[in-house]
């Protein structure tokens, strides 16, 4: 084979990436912590047929092998079904509400049409046996604050409603079909072919086809929820909008509410949503950084009927958000080569590994420019080597950046290299700076 | 307020859009005038992106422009995750199924065959409109001058676009059905729509009313009605 290549839509992650990617994850990680969800890990493997009981139709471009007895195994498309089979099987016995959350690779094979990624890495955390808005909202609200975490700025939430839009087809007394149809088509995005259904459909009355022609444009900030109430024709509807006002309200007691654009034009493509949904939008961004909803039937199928809802947030997006918005990611960690840290001075780099600096060791005899081309390489700034004649005494520190080279003693070396390079701004400091306590005040809303 | 960023396509569609767009109050004499540039940007910061029509919904998924103006054939081919707006109801033109003159060798014929071959620049949307008709054509994707191919044996049909059917005619093929007739679409990212929805939304209402005024819209035919 001559190219080492590996599949469309995958990719390695190398060093620095990792180590982004990584910073990220945690302050997500910290964030779902703190709202008292548990994590679990699933199988990368399930089997097809026990994921086919969430009748989810997206799963079917998942990837499928066969195990030994001939049983179809599907890679994990998503975070929601798993959790719901887990909630359904080891969890059966456990009083809700449970609060998990879990961060995995998910694999989906997407439209043919692209080389969008095939497998990339999901934050997910699903609120199970709770019906109350509240609960939508706090799913809401720990996104909000995971976003900020990592540093983001700029984000909103939309905010949608599936039941509102149904509610008025039912209410309309629509047949079935029509009601197929119209849905389809705003799932679809195709509000072209929507309206046209609606503007041929002869059985509907000229105000009820105004409405349907309006609901998808309805969006915008709480406004919307007034604006709304006029469109309420069913008790359905009215506790639909009634779930979305209490939802904004508790999300401002968070300190979210300028964050969350209502549109009730909204409509994800999985098909397990049965009310609520959301969508995360960063500026700039051609892509939603996440998604979810509540989805109060997906359990029952899984033997543990319970309401639900849930968020899944794409790590490799965020990450690409922040390196857009120029947010630093720095870890504030350091690592630096040592000469002689592979032989002579391996107490030496253990000191220093105690004082939480990184050490790439290097044989003692180590030539200084093999050294060097080493550390770039490695995208390392600093070299220390001994100094001839006071070794475990004295110390070379060359700053790569700089070009600058320090003598430092031995009982002040590890401070040196944790201080890292004066030239260089100090990014230790920056970082407390940065990531995310505090932003809403610089920005407007929209 | 954040300004739009539009792509626009240089083709066919190109002169009736901005005419549209000019209508409703934007300035794009520069982008008449000069067709060497690639990008423009008026006096209130609205840009425009000028680009081939196939590559503008790809544009406007990834969000490097948040509204563009493509033909449906164009869309329909790309299958893009973007929201379809409005139908501008100009740039119409049919996407016909075509054969040899002379001696009917319409889909009843050739579908006995089982398979049969059909020369396209939209693959897609062929091998969509006829499997959901229960067939499997062998597809032969082309880049320009379909009407080659039935000529020298490369396909039994094609399936092209057609407006006047003079190049059909001059070409001795005769159109035998038609799958589907186009318009001009409007064409938002999906986080612009609703990061920018007063921006975009003002937009559609100023142009829907324009083609609301010509008796454009409402048309009896459009793919995917039929789903």
């Amino acid at each position: 084979m001559t190219l080492l290549t590996t599949p469309p839509g995958t990719k390695d992650v190398l060093p620095t990436e990792a180590a982004e990617l990584r910073l990220i994850e945690d302050a997500v990680r910290t964030v779902f912590a703190e709202f008292g969800y548990g994590e679990v890990w699933t199988p990368t493997l399930e089997f097809e047929e026990v994921l086919a009981l969430s009748g989810e139709k997206a799963f079917q471009t998942g990837f499928r092998m066969l195990d030994e007895n001939g049983q179809v195994l599907i890679l994990r498309p998503d975070l929601t079904a798993p959790i719901a089979r887990l909630v359904g099987s080891r969890l059966r016995g456990g009083v809700p509400p449970h609060r998990v959350f879990s961060i995995s690779t998910i694999f989906r094979r997407l439209s043919s049409h692209r080389d969008r990624e095939t497998e990339y890495r999901q934050a997910g955390i699903e609120l199970l046996g709770s019906s109350l808005p509240h609960a939508d909202a706090e799913v809401v609200a720990v996104a909000c604050r995971a976003l900020e975490r990592a540093g983001l700025r700029g984000y909103r939430v939309g905010v949608g409603q599936i039941s509102f839009f149904a509610g008025l087809l039912r209410a309309l007394g629509l047949d079935l079909e029509l009601q197929r149809r119209l849905t389809q088509d705003v799932v679809a995005k195709d509000l072209v072919n929507y309206r046209l259904i609606v503007e041929g459909a002869d059985s509907l009355l000229a105000a009820d086809r105004r409405l349907l022609l309006e609901v998808p444009d309805l969006r915008g900030g709480p406004d919307v929820l007034d604006r709304a109430a006029a469109f309420v024709r069913s008790a359905d509807m009215e506790s639909a909008l009634e779930h979305l006002r209490s939802m904004h309200e508790t999300l401002v007691a968070y300190g979210y509410g300028d964050r969350l654009l209502f549109d009730l034009g909204i409509f994800r493509n999985l098909e397990y949503y049965t009310g609520s949904v959301f969508e995360l939008y960063a500026p700039g961004m051609g892509f939603t950084l996440g998604g979810g909803g509540r989805y109060d039937n997906l359990l029952a199928r899984f033997g543990a009927p319970m309401p639900a809802v849930g968020l899944g947030l794409g790590l490799d997006r965020l990450h690409a958000a922040l390196i857009d918005q120029a947010a630093d990611l720095a870890t504030g960690d350091q690592t630096v080569i040592l000469v002689g840290g592979l032989d002579r001075h391996v107490a030496m780099a253990d000191r220093l590994r105690e004082a939480c600096v990184g050490v790439f060791a290097l044989a003692d005899d180590t030539p200084a420019p093999s050294a060097a081309a080493l550390a770039r390489q490695k995208e390392i700034a600093l070299i220390v080597a001994p100094v001839d004649g006071h070794e475990g005494l004295l110390w070379t520190v060359t700053d790569l950046g700089s070009g600058g080279v320090d003598l430092v003693a031995t009982e002040e070396l590890a401070a040196r290299l944790i201080r890292g390079s004066a030239d260089l701004e100090a990014p230790g400091q920056e970082r407390a700076a940065a990531p995310g306590r505090g932003t809403s005040g610089d920005e407007a809303t929209p | 307020m954040k300004t739009l960023r539009i792509a626009l396509c240089r083709g066919a569609i190109f002169n009736e859009t901005v005419s549209l767009l000019e209508r409703v109050g934007l300035d794009l004499a520069e982008v008449r005038e000069n067709t060497r540039k690639l990008i423009f940007e008026t006096a209130d910061g609205t840009r425009f992106i000028t680009t081939r029509p196939t590559d503008v919904p790809t544009y406007v998924e990834y969000g490097a422009a948040d509204v563009g103006f493509v033909g449906k054939d164009v869309l329909l081919e790309a299958g893009k995750n973007v929201y379809e707006v409005l139908d501008l109801g100009i740039g119409r033109c049919r996407l016909v199924f075509a054969t040899a003159e002379g001696h009917d060798r319409s889909l009843d014929t050739l579908s006995h065959l089982g398979t049969f071959r059909v020369a396209t620049k939209y693959p897609t949307i062929t091998r969509d409109y006829f499997q959901a008709r229960g067939i499997n054509p062998d597809i032969i994707t082309l880049h320009g001058s379909i009407e080659l191919a039935p000529l020298v044996g490369l396909a039994d049909g094609i399936v092209d676009l057609t407006s006047t059917g003079t190049t059909m005619r001059e070409n001795r093929l005769q159109e035998r059905f038609q799958l589907y007739d186009f318009t001009t679409r409007m064409i938002v990212n999906r986080v612009a729509h609703k990061m920018l929805a007063p921006q975009v939304g003002e937009l559609v209402a100023r142009l829907r009313e324009l083609v609301l005024d010509q008796g454009a819209d409402g048309r009896p035919e459009t793919p995917g009605a039929a789903r």
